[in-house]
């Protein structure tokens, strides 16, 4: 049992800005799954790079976390976002086209590539296929592209072979259908 | 603006997954804080994202946490960004501050070489003009000069002509019509010399010329033609005559001269 109390966000942060072991111990018992589940997501399976990408996204969180502005949201959304830029970042650069030439970076379905199952399947994956059993393939589609793999929205009408301006108005359709499904689930 | 709209845009949407523009994104931050009815639909937007995100949780290897820890506590990595771009910031500061009087000096040295290079093409331009005057006025003063020097050199002659012991002098006096009229004859007896000048003769017209006889008994006697030039002091030297010359006479006759003298047009006249 930790002696410091993060009931609040601003607990945490005030932590994290002294380095403090205790914040840094719940941050990634409560975190760190998630950042790595949507990191993987992104980068296509288990790769080991993975593992460096959870590590510099923590690094980051860090280093920028006198940058976090309670007023823009919760901490959670902030360092999903970093996770998420870091990965995708990493996705685009020669490095990683270098080495994983035959990976399709448009595989939507998969969550975790059959040739690198390793360590767990994600924690709820029972409730992730569940929710996207239900969802459309193209609701489904447009968030990963969107949300996921980080393309503009011109990419998208490109690679989905719709107009610019559905683009807008099919994502915001998917994400109150996902979360119609979601509550469903709960 | 219609907030409804903007809802319904899908703009909400688009910002939260990263796939608008930074301008569309900072307006949500605007709205947001202006607007309930905004800020709730995009805390919706974010929970179902957030909430999305969260189902693909996957547990990392064991061994990690321990690794990312030693890393983050790693005293290189203790500052954070802000903290290391603001040493960064006063370090470049204290070098510049060092440096600082160097500007305005600087500024005024870059000022006063452009004056003075704006001077010096001015100033050569004129050095250039003045020395082109110079030129020009030079070569006027040497034609001027030889002009002069001739002047001077005919006048010394006429000078010594006039001066000379052995020289007569015979005034013609005007005739008849040309009574206001007169001539000067210079005669030396010894060489026979003769030097007239009709210096008060009005200039003759283009076809004529004054000739100058000599009467030696009793005969006038061509002694040669007169040029009579404008302006200038003219003595002129004519044909050598006889020492028996009694009389010198003018008259004005066709360009060349004649060898008869046209009596009708006798101007002036004189007896030694």
């Amino acid at each position: 049992m930790s002696i410091f109390n993060f009931n609040t966000e601003e607990d945490l942060v005030l932590g994290l800005n002294h380095k403090d072991r205790e914040a840094f111990n719940y941050l990634y018992d409560n975190y760190a799954s998630s950042l790595y589940g949507v990191i993987i997501k992104i980068i296509g399976s288990q790769d080991e790079v993975v593992n460096d990408l959870l590590q510099e996204t923590f690094v980051k969180i860090y280093s920028h976390i006198d940058q976090y502005d309670p007023e823009k949201g919760r901490l959670y959304t902030w360092m999903l976002n970093i996770a998420r830029n870091t990965a995708i970042d990493y996705a685009r650069s020669r490095k990683f086209k270098q080495r994983h030439n035959n990976i399709k970076l448009g595989n939507l379905d998969s969550t975790i590539s059959s040739e690198n199952l390793s360590n767990d399947f994600p924690v709820d994956h029972i409730g992730l296929e569940s929710v996207t059993e239900r969802l459309e393939k193209k609701y489904k589609s447009i968030i990963d592209l969107l949300y996921f793999k980080g393309y503009t929205h011109q990419q998208v009408s490109e690679i989905l072979d719709i107009p610019l301006g559905t683009v807008k108005t099919r994502l915001r359709k998917a994400l109150e259908l996902l979360k119609k499904e979601m509550n469903k689930t709960k | 603006m219609n907030i409804k709209q903007y809802i319904e845009s899908g703009m909400i949407e688009a910002c939260l997954t990263g796939s608008a523009s930074l301008e569309d994104m900072r307006e949500l931050e605007v709205l947001r804080q202006k607007h309930p009815e905004i800020r709730i639909a995009a805390e919706e937007v974010q929970k179902t994202l957030d909430n999305y995100a969260a189902m693909h949780a996957i547990h990392p290897p064991k061994d990690l946490k321990d690794k990312i820890w030693t890393r983050l506590s790693d005293p290189k990595e203790q500052e954070t960004t802000s903290q290391k771009v603001e040493k960064a910031v006063k370090l470049e500061s204290t070098q510049t501050a060092r440096l600082m009087w160097l500007k305005p000096v600087a500024a005024v040295a870059v000022i006063l070489l452009i004056v003075s290079l704006i001077m010096n093409a001015y100033f050569w331009q004129r050095s250039n003009s003045f020395s082109n005057k110079i030129t020009t006025l030079e070569q006027k003063i040497t034609e001027n000069k030889d002009y002069y020097t001739k002047q001077i050199a005919k006048n010394g002659k006429s000078l010594d002509i006039i001066l000379s012991a052995n020289m007569k002098q015979v005034v013609l006096e005007g005739v008849d019509n040309h009574k206001a009229d007169a001539g000067l004859v210079y005669w030396n007896a010894s060489s026979k010399e003769v030097y007239l000048s009709l210096q008060d003769l009005p200039m003759p017209p283009a076809d004529k010329q004054y000739q100058l006889w000599a009467i030696v008994d009793g005969k006038p006697v061509d002694a040669g033609v007169y040029k009579k030039i404008e302006g200038s002091s003219n003595l002129q030297k004519m044909k050598s005559v006889s020492s028996k010359v009694e009389k010198f006479a003018v008259t004005l006759e066709n360009k060349g001269g004649s060898n008869t003298p046209d009596l009708s047009a006798l101007y002036v006249a004189g007896e030694i």
